[in-house]
């Protein structure tokens, strides 16, 4: 008798613990907080479908399952399987690259401050039927290439810091790529298996030589209104009225960090002919005299923005130096259709510029911006983070 | 039960309720084994029951559904409980004629509606809350153990029927099975099922897209068998895709397609090669047409009647920079077409002239523009906030007699029009395809069901993920459920998606339609029977006053399904009785009805017999009809006799008449216009003494811009519009066509509600029947205290003009 009480207790007992203790466990829960051990942060273990959520995929083609055989997991309960059919580029007839990413900041990745990050590692089953070539990258910037063997690969990374805090904001990273090899066309898709996707870190601990310091100089941020006085038309224009109009953006869509961003409008000629103005600019001196800085090679010049047009825009970044206002550097970008800049392309280290002037005595008079591609009047663009940051 | 096994059930009851309830915290836990009341109600498949609404004056649970052969049709139930449900079941019976004959339980899925919070306001006319949108079959809910309901929360079950197409007609009887924690409730499960099958092509043509790559975002899978997943469920809601379910380029596999889906869809897009933004690959279009030619040849079927380009990353919104590209586009295409058809040869024959015939469905949120008169190859697709005004209207039916192709389509746009939205009516969602049918508008465009991704925050890789794809359904970030009318299956590992009780209402509203165009296919072949024009128009344009008004729904949330009755009950009299309603008209104390039908029946309407005069082909009869009511009924009597309600709307009553005063009537008289008696016979109405000559005068003010603004008017007091279903006033224009604006004032604001074109010398009937226009609300409504009438301001430069009218009667019909 005693021993069917004890059963039955225990029975009851079980409900809550399987509904409430399993759950606590259940691949679904985000893998937070991210907390090194021995110097290594799990970014991914592709647990679960829901942190494959997640992530983006959507510019391939491409199916994504929870692999629990084991033979194909490192870390953890499962792996990714992708399949990976690709997108078909019709007008060159073959597959295109197939790039996926992990977006920082969700609930399965918080982390978004990589500074402390020296090298990655991750491990890729490759059930393919030949050798497949990989890319890891974040924001655009390459970490590194690999080639993916048949069977597993344990590959590791290491990080650069110095070179990649002159192209990307280490303290805020926004996408980590993964990029496959495409398939011929007369292959069948690709299957791999994604797993223990590690971040090497300095063993937790802050070390101010091993990785730059970024500090913010100068920014436009939008976050004040009066920001938007800063700016004026640039290039010929055939009416004062007809020039570009800035005002500031609240509508989040059109922000790239924080609340606002400046909203650039573009009108018509007054023949009805094209865009009247092309260009706008900051005001005369706004970004001081850069001749202060006493290691161009460590200042940062870099801008997001976004193309609310559904036409491919070149924008042209032009810098002019003081007080001659003579035009001394320029570097063009493309924008897609509804699109930001990518941020690993809007970058250019001040060094850069002084080189192109060709003396020492530099300073931005003002910066400008050009566009290519505009027709519709109307069409916007926004502006955000028009910076300039010091990597120590 | 034992006293023991009582109290282990409820020990283990209580552990269970524990360990289930979520979203308790700490508070005692009351059950429905306690005894706490559970209240079970059933509503309209027309309205959306939110989350925390009191339920209690909804009628008692029945589930009651009425369709035809093969449709598939839905009913509701809602059940709620001051308890947390801790677990609930729903069965269905098998479905039982008194013939014993049966449609299998299986015919029937329970759906189990979930919740969707709306907090951001959209709109005024709707409250923010938890809005009913997902419909999941409860046998995934059960799975996923999801099965309860909070405590106060109203739980809706959604059933739909599919009928089987061989199933007799008649009535069909049943149970569903509500099991609620260990309680038992039997709601009672009705079926009408008409005698006549539903087409297995709907009639109106949709193109609804499936975004291939954002699949993904939602399924974690965007092969091409994703994509058909999504295809075969959208088809059976009776709608589209854009492409069959085949890669792009594919050429055998789209001719295989072609083959398995021809007939089962209105239509089908012809896949494309985008170059940029300005062009697409020709030899991939090339291919296609050659191999739908080659098919159709080998086949003997057209199959390109049923083709249509849509090139949206080229041109997905025409405006004047765009014309160009247009006309580049088309001309390519022509050529192309012209190509394929040459090579084809002879052999070709009517196929080849059906390739050269393939239309550009083209959207357009500015309307009709004069560009567009030079094509013929184009499916012109406004907005639908172009179709508000009879002015509107008439321009578009217009222009569809001239030969041109318009449909329409939605978009956030919300009440007054239709959208698709989680906080908007679910019966505007599904009878604007009444107005469709009824302006001619054979299509509809949805720009996405599958937005998985908030594509309002763009993101330099692509757009920002969504946080939980079932709660949030924001995903430009100011509308709630714009670019999605599927939710991701992968959640409940289901294959297929799931679908929203809005694509239901799509789905029910392309049945209306094909309801509707089905009487005009029968009635088709009794005109030529009879040897009289096809009425079906006319009669449907009657009945459809009890259900949309001029661009806008009248809200008859129980009505559409009566309206819905009478269109299948004539149907199914034209196939049976050879009935044709061929006048329907009210008159000021009567309604002229009259009606063919085959030879052998007695007519009785309002239980009156009809004589009826012998025919070609049959019987005819025609008579007035006192109002009874807003319908009356008419009988058949004979071998398989019939009887049906026609919707006639309730007997006109004067509210102003103009035989001896006017003084009803108020003019601006201080800017030259005055309205005067007029007893000249040919400005009044046969049987009026009288009536008001209206002159409306032109006014030059100091300022250009207030000379241009102003509009001089005539107007009269009224009252209750809320309960109006008509406002009627008759009108004489003597002058030229012109245009006039009806508005509605309140003490505070003036609203225009509709723009007709007044004809040359002659009366006209201003039916106002779209005070919904101005709110959804009643008590808005209420506030109206005049209606008016105004024109431009008769000035051209320093010449000041005028323009008369006379006005002969207002008249009101009552809800």
């Amino acid at each position: 008798m005693k021993k069917t009480i004890i059963k039955i207790v225990t029975a009851l007992s079980v409900i809550p613990l399987a509904l409430f203790g399993f759950i606590s466990c259940k691949p679904n829960e985000p893998t937070k907080p991210v907390v090194p051990v021995n110097g290594s942060i799990l970014l991914s273990g592709f647990e679960s479908e829901a942190e494959y959520l997640t992530m983006l995929f959507t510019n391939t083609i491409v199916k994504v399952e929870v692999n629990e055989n084991k033979e194909y997991i490192t870390e953890g309960t499962a792996s990714a399987k992708l399949t990976l059919y690709g997108q078909y580029d019709y007008a060159n007839k073959y597959y295109m690259d197939s790039p996926f990413y992990l977006l920082p900041g969700n609930d399965f990745l918080s982390k978004i401050d990589f500074k402390d990050v020296k090298g990655f590692s991750v491990d890729i089953y490759n059930a393919f039927t030949r050798p497949l070539q990989f890319m890891l990258s974040f924001d655009g910037y390459t970490i590194g290439y690999r080639t993916l063997e048949k069977g597993m690969n344990h590959l590791t990374f290491a990080l650069d810091r110095s070179e990649a805090a002159h192209y990307v904001d280490l303290e805020f990273i926004k996408t980590i790529g993964f990029l496959v090899e495409g398939r011929m066309t007369d292959e069948e898709p690709a299957v791999l298996y994604f797993d223990n996707f590690i971040a090497q870190t300095d063993s937790g601990e802050y070390d101010e030589d091993l990785y730059p310091e970024i500090e913010v100089l100068n920014e436009f941020t939008f976050d004040n209104p009066l920001e938007t006085k800063s700016f004026l038309g640039f290039g010929l224009s055939s009416s004062r009225l007809l020039e570009p109009r800035f005002e500031i953006n609240s509508d989040l869509r059109y922000v790239m960090t924080g609340r606002k961003s400046m909203k650039i409008t573009f009108m018509r000629n007054r023949n009805d002919t094209a865009i009247d103005s092309l260009g706008f600019r900051t005001q005369d001196n706004v970004f001081g005299n850069w001749a202060s800085f006493s290691d161009l090679s460590k200042v940062k010049l870099s801008y997001d923005l976004y193309n609310d047009t559904d036409r491919l825009l070149t924008v042209s970044m032009r810098v002019f130096h003081s007080p001659s206002d003579s035009l001394v550097y320029s570097k063009n970008v493309l924008v897609a259709p509804y699109s930001w800049t990518d941020p690993g392309q809007t970058g250019v280290l001040l060094s850069e510029i002084q080189a192109e002037f060709g003396v020492d005595e530099f300073s931005a008079f003002s910066i400008a911006f050009e566009v290519t591609g505009l027709q519709e009047s109307g069409s916007c663009l926004y502006l955000d983070n028009l910076k300039l940051t010091v990597i120590s | 039960m034992n006293k023991g096994l009582k109290k282990l059930v409820a020990g283990v009851m209580t552990v269970a309720s524990l360990a289930i309830s979520v979203w308790g915290s700490g508070a005692s836990v009351k059950t429905i084994a306690e005894g706490n009341d559970l209240i079970v109600k059933s509503a309209v498949n027309t309205v959306k029951i939110m989350q925390e609404e009191d339920i209690s004056s909804l009628p008692e649970a029945s589930v009651h559904i009425e369709a035809a052969k093969g449709e598939t049709d839905g009913a509701q139930i809602v059940f709620r409980s001051d308890a947390d449900i801790l677990a609930y079941e729903i069965t269905v019976s098998d479905l039982t004629a008194p013939n014993k004959k049966t449609i299998p339980a299986t015919a029937v899925v329970p759906y189990v509606q979930l919740y969707t919070k709306v907090s951001s306001k959209t709109s005024t006319t709707f409250p923010n809350g938890y809005y009913p949108d997902a419909l999941v079959p409860f046998s995934f809910i059960k799975a996923a153990k999801e099965n309860f309901v909070k405590a106060g929360n109203n739980q809706g079950i959604w059933f739909d029927l599919k009928v089987p197409s061989d199933a007799d007609a008649g009535v069909f009887t049943g149970t569903v099975t509500l099991l609620v924690d260990g309680q038992t409730i039997t709601v009672p499960m009705t079926v009408k099922v008409y005698d006549f099958n539903m087409p297995s092509v709907p009639a109106v043509r949709t193109t609804y897209m499936i975004w291939q790559n954002w699949l993904v975002d939602g399924e974690l899978d965007n092969s091409i068998d994703k994509y058909k997943d999504y295809y075969d469920t959208l088809l059976e809601y009776n709608a589209t895709g854009y492409y069959f379910p085949a890669e792009i380029h594919d050429i055998d596999g789209f001719i295989a397609c072609l083959r398995e889906y021809y007939d089962k869809v209105a239509g089908f897009g012809i896949p494309y090669i985008p170059i940029g933004t300005s062009d697409y690959n020709g030899d991939c279009l090339n291919d296609y047409l050659t191999a739908i030619l080659q098919a159709s040849i080998e086949d003997g079927k057209d199959y390109a009647s049923k083709a249509y380009y849509y090139f949206d990353k080229i041109y997905d919104e025409i405006t004047e920079e765009k014309y160009g590209l247009l006309e580049n586009i088309v001309k390519k295409t022509n050529g192309i077409e012209k190509a394929v058809a040459d090579a084809a040869g002879s052999a070709a024959g009517k196929y080849a002239e059906s390739i050269q015939n393939i239309k550009h469905v083209i959207p357009v949120v500015t309307g009709w523009q004069e560009e567009f008169a030079k094509y013929d190859e184009l499916i012109i697709s406004p907005i639908f906030d172009k179709f508000v005004s009879t002015k509107d209207i008439e321009d578009y039916k217009a222009l569809i007699e001239q030969g041109y192709s318009i449909e329409s389509y939605n978009s956030i746009y919300t009440w007054p029009y239709s959208s698709h939205q989680i906080n908007d009516y679910l019966l505007t969602t599904r009878d604007v395809f009444w107005s469709k049918y009824e302006y001619g508008l054979n299509g509809d465009l949805i720009w996405n069901v599958n937005g998985y991704c908030v594509w309002a925050k763009p993101l330099s890789v692509g757009y920002q993920r969504v946080d939980d794809l079932w709660a949030d359904n924001s995903r430009d970030l100011m509308n709630a459920g714009d670019g999605f009318l599927f939710y991701p299956g992968l959640k409940y590992k289901s294959d297929k998606p799931f679908p929203s009780l809005r694509l239901t209402a799509l789905r029910d509203g392309i049945d209306d339609f094909t309801y509707l165009s089905e009487l005009e296919k029968e009635y088709e072949i009794l005109a030529a029977k009879y040897g009289v024009p096809n009425s079906a128009r006319k009669i449907v344009t009657a009945l459809n006053r009890q259900v949309f008004g001029t661009g806008v729904s009248k809200l008859n949330f129980d009505g559409l399904s009566d309206v819905r009755r009478c269109i299948a009950k004539l149907i199914v009299a034209a196939k049976t009785n050879g009935l044709m309603i061929t006048d329907l008209t009210g008159g000021n104390s009567a309604v002229d009805v009259a009606f063919l039908s085959n030879s052998g029946y007695t007519a009785k309407i309002n239980g009156s017999s009809v004589s009826p005069v012998t025919v070609e082909g049959g019987l005819s009869f025609h008579t007035q009809v006192p109002y009874s009511g807003s319908s009356l009924t008419l009988t058949l009597e004979g071998d398989n006799g019939m009887s049906v309600n026609l919707f006639t709307g309730k007997q006109p009553e004067t509210v102003y008449t103009f035989d001896e005063s006017v003084s009803s009537l108020a003019v601006n008289s201080a800017y030259n216009s005055s309205v005067a008696l007029n007893t000249d016979a040919e400005f009044t109405r046969g049987g009026r003494n009288a009536s008001a000559e209206v002159r409306l005068g032109g006014y030059k003010f100091n300022s250009d811009s207030q000379t241009f603004i102003y509009r001089p008017t005539v107007s009269f007091a009224i009252s209750d519009v809320q309960n109006l279903q008509e406002l009627r006033i008759w009108i004489y224009n003597p002058g030229d066509e012109i245009e006039i604006q009806v508005f509605a004032q309140n003490p505070i604001v003036t609203f225009t509600v509709n723009r007709i074109m007044l004809p040359a010398n002659g009366w006209y009937e201003i039916i106002i029947d779209n005070f919904n226009y101005i709110s959804a609300q009643p008590s808005e409504q209420q506030k109206i205290n005049a209606i008016g009438i105004s024109i431009a301001n008769p000035v051209d430069g320093d010449e000041i003009g005028e323009h008369t009218f006379y006005i002969d009667t207002v008249e009101k019909v009552e809800k």
